[in-house]
């Protein structure tokens, strides 16, 4: 199984919403379109299911060619993020829909409708409306309606994003858990870094209808190739040249920063009380702290410039101290100015 | 988001061709009559010409009528937008008892022929009038002030539905922010109430402006010599059979009503674009003296409607007005002047035709409006618009004209029943569809969505989702179609023969007859079927386990 986009574009009148946008997913492997509201995103999954045209480029699953296909002749499983169980229809009904769209006999529907219900976590709610169920158990029928149909590629239109925080991250694991045993493909559209990372195989970071990166959770957090990605994941000092003529030359893994391109470090990567021998070691001042449980967040100024530093645990520090922080090399990366 | 496609699927064929397909019969049934009575207008002796506007706009009495229906249009909405506001403000924000009481009682007009207000008025203040014979005195009703109250009666009801509706979104956090800051009742009622409803008041001024203008019941049953231009058309045609200078006279009535129009649409669209999506309604906290004085105003607003009404309804059961005032069911038993009961079935059988028609095809309308956002639907939206703003006489008399033959394609439906249904269908045509579409917008669209992508067609997705959805609205559609065919008088009037004749004219004739207590009896009919027909629908609602729908007035 494998989806492959191709050179997608589509435009509104005259805002291009996506620009030639090249997506994979492949066998088995749960992939998440990020990026800020505007970014593409639900464009390029609402291309995917066929409930928008392309203006050009080509969707084909294992080289067949979706691009002009009918949503409901695609076999694509869709969750949406407003709860679109269908509020006249019981959970069992809303579940057995594409089945009886399908003419399976009553009793096999039953069956499988059971047998999903189990699988979400949701055993004998067959007979209660939507409106009787919670926001969580609405979004577990849902995934029970998708995957009911035998999808060959479900589509997750930011299906968490409604819910309560807690019931957001445990839903999540849930869906996570359930994908990987059924080996499903799956595209995700979120605007939440923190659950793209937790949950996907690979992030699809996007922005202004162009894909930024595409990569590992780990490898668009630790190597951001854009400023953008690098500031839409998690938080990124930036240090210009502006900002190099105030605290000092700066050492990079790979020798002296040129002043041509902008550097990049994370708080967490700051260290504060250095040992001796570390690389570009900074005296600062602390600006302001906010203690937000398990990192201490300490915004400091080196002679102009800001950088904000997280310390593990309750830091000592209080507004007005003076520290001694340092920018390890191998932590600095570099981004065009 | 939307998108064009170039690609030619199922689905959209089906909705194309549906919308296609409502287009032919607005075509057909609206815009083509109204083609044909602008041709009639110009026809003359020799040709095509000016002529016919000549002569109606150099006689005599033209300058009177046009004159006349302006009085009284005008002074009708400036005291009915006065006295719906008072209303309106009582209902919204005092906490005044019996507020569903006085909501009920101020719909009442709705559920009877306009004429009613008229006949009511005269049993009350004519020269039989309870009141002159009581009390011994001679107070003139018929004429100017007779059309006037009578229509402020009649026209009330829209005028509260459309004010109490702008005053009942405010937002409570405008008020305590307001008071925070140190303003007073009076700073606030100038500084943010009223500011707030502009719009919703000068969409009710047009609206009532427009049902003064085109209401011919009430004109026809106590204007006496004062004419107004809905009845010189009906003279014209009906008395003089002078169908080219009736069109010029309904093409007078129809500039003024389709400016009238298009002014309340824009201003009905300012007042509602004004409602944040998040605010915090405002519940009227208890005021005793407040409340006193809104409670007394309301239900001297509200007693006129009920007393005209209510003297109707006893008229009705009374041996011979006004002298022998003896109870008798004669009136109903022996109503036999305009052959008796038929001309009521034919208007209980055209309502149902109008209904379901009326469901039908409005629905349909929405559906594609919803559905396909390209040319066709916008097609359907901009025709569907237009019936509201063609008064019910112009659009009668261009069926005369593009309808009314015995021969030909229309013949089939030439002086049949199935033809005043069709008239009311197309007359009310706009009102049904702007509420099938208000309904079908606040249905998710992700529905239709889920729908396709687990295989569902178009159809299959109306069937299984959208129609169980809208069931209600469908009735609440349904049960205002066959509420407007059974009172309305002025769409058909033109159209009804002596086999297809109906309810509303027939209290017309009885009332020019003098049966008056009979039209009574048959007003009072009208208005039992009408508010059966409602607690039917109610139950029917209750039964299904769904809310009643607001009743679409």
């Amino acid at each position: 199984m494998h989806l492959s986009v191709r050179s997608v574009t589509k435009r509104f009148g005259s805002v291009t919403a996506l620009d030639s946008v090249d997506v994979d997913v492949r066998d088995g492997e749960f992939v998440c379109l990020l990026g800020p509201s505007g970014c593409g995103k639900t464009t390029l999954l609402r291309i995917v299911a066929g409930l928008e045209d392309a203006s050009g480029g080509t969707v084909t699953l294992d080289g067949a060619d979706l691009t002009h296909t009918p949503a409901r002749h695609r076999g694509f499983g869709i969750v949406f993020q407003s709860y679109s169980l269908f509020p006249n229809l019981t959970a069992g009904e809303n579940i057995a829909y594409g089945l009886r769209l399908r003419r399976v006999a009553a009793a096999e529907s039953a069956a499988r409708v059971r047998t999903l219900l189990d699988t979400v976590g949701l055993p004998g709610i067959e007979e209660r409306l939507p409106h009787q169920l919670s926001g969580g158990q609405q979004q577990r029928v849902a995934v029970a309606r998708a995957l009911a149909v035998d999808p060959k590629l479900l589509l997750l239109d930011e299906p968490l994003s409604a819910l309560d925080a807690k019931v957001r991250v445990s839903l999540r694991d849930q869906i996570r858990a359930l994908q990987r045993r059924l080996g499903l493909p799956t595209l995700m559209v979120t605007h939440d870094q923190e659950e793209a990372l937790a949950i996907s195989d690979r992030v699809i970071c996007m922005n202004h209808g162009r894909i930024e990166q595409a990569d590992t959770p780990e490898g668009l957090y630790m190597r951001p190739a854009t400023r953008f990605v690098a500031e839409f994941v998690g938080h990124m000092n930036f240090l210009t040249r502006e900002d190099l003529g105030r605290i000092g030359p700066i050492r990079l893994a790979g020798g002296e920063a040129s002043g041509t391109t902008v550097l990049g470090i994370r708080p967490e990567h700051v260290r504060l009380s250095p040992d001796e021998g570390c690389g570009n070691v900074l005296s600062a001042n602390v600006v302001s702290r906010q203690f937000l449980g398990a990192t201490t967040r300490l915004d400091v100024d080196v002679n102009g410039s800001r950088i904000v530093v997280d310390a593990p645990g309750v830091a000592p520090h209080v507004e007005g101290d003076a520290v001694i922080l340092a920018l390890p090399p191998e932590r600095i990366r570099e981004f065009p100015a | 988001m939307t998108s064009r496609s170039l690609r030619l699927d199922a689905d959209r064929v089906f909705i194309a061709a549906i919308g296609l397909a409502i287009v032919v019969l607005l075509l057909v049934f609206v815009a083509w009559p109204m083609l044909i009575i602008v041709g009639k207008s110009l026809t003359t002796k020799t040709g095509f010409g000016l002529d016919n506007y000549w002569r109606v706009f150099g006689g005599r009495k033209f300058a009177t009528v046009t004159w006349n229906s302006f009085a009284v249009s005008t002074t009708v909405t400036v005291i009915t937008v006065a006295l719906a506001f008072v209303y309106s403000y009582a209902l919204t924000r005092s906490a005044m008892p019996f507020k569903g009481a006085f909501r009920f009682l101020a719909t009442l007009p709705v559920f009877a022929p306009s004429l009613v207000q008229g006949i009511g008025l005269i049993f009350l203040f004519g020269r039989n009038g309870l009141i002159n014979t009581t009390f011994d005195l001679e107070i003139k009703i018929y004429g100017f002030w007779g059309i006037v109250i009578a229509n402020v009666l009649y026209s009330l009801p829209q005028a509260v539905l459309l004010i109490s509706t702008a005053l009942a979104v405010a937002d409570a956090r405008t008020y305590e922010a307001a008071t925070v800051l140190g303003a007073g009742p009076v700073r606030k009622f100038f500084d943010i109430t009223l500011p707030s409803v502009k719009f919703g008041l000068l969409a009710a001024a047009f609206l009532v402006f427009t049902i003064a203008l085109t209401d011919f019941g009430n004109p026809m049953v106590i204007g006496a010599d004062y004419t107004v231009l809905a009845n010189d058309i009906y003279n014209q045609v009906s008395g003089q059979m002078n169908f080219q200078l009736g069109s010029v006279v309904a093409i007078v009535l129809l500039a003024p009503a389709l400016l009238a129009f298009q002014i309340e649409r824009i201003a009905n669209k300012r007042q509602f674009a004004l409602v944040a999506d998040r605010s915090v309604p405002l519940a009227p906290k208890k005021s005793p003296l407040f409340d006193a004085c809104m409670f007394v105003a309301a239900t001297l607003i509200v007693l006129p409607i009920v007393a005209v009404i209510g003297m109707v309804v006893y008229a009705s059961f009374v041996k011979g007005w006004p002298y022998n005032l003896t109870l008798t069911l004669d009136n109903y038993l022996n109503n036999t002047a305009q052959n008796g009961y038929e001309p009521l079935v034919n208007s209980v059988l055209v309502s149902l035709i109008a209904a379901v028609i009326g469901v039908v095809t409005t629905m349909a309308a929405a559906f594609v409006i919803r559905r396909d956002q390209g040319v066709v639907g916008r097609m359907v939206n901009g025709i569907g618009l237009l019936p509201a703003a063609v008064p019910g006489m112009v659009l009668g008399l261009a069926y005369i004209f593009a309808f009314n033959k015995a021969t030909g394609p229309f013949s089939l439906i030439y002086d049949t029943l199935l033809m005043l249904a069709l008239c009311n269908v197309f007359h009310y045509f706009s009102q049904g569809m702007l509420t099938a579409s208000t309904s079908l917008r606040q249905i998710s669209s992700s529905f239709d969505e889920a729908s396709a992508c687990l295989g569902g067609r178009v159809v299959d997705t109306l069937r299984l989702v959208t129609l169980p959805l809208v069931m209600p609205t469908l009735l609440a559609v349904g049960i205002f179609f066959f509420m407007r065919s059974m009172v309305t008088l002025s769409g058909i009037i033109f159209l009804v023969s002596p086999g297809t004749n109906l309810a509303a004219v027939t209290v017309m004739l009885l009332d020019d007859a003098g049966a008056t207590t009979h039209a009574a009896a048959y007003s009072t009919l009208i208005m039992l079927v009408v508010i059966g027909s409602l607690v039917l629908l109610n139950l029917v609602l209750r039964l299904l386990g769904k809310d009643a729908p607001r009743a679409a007035i």
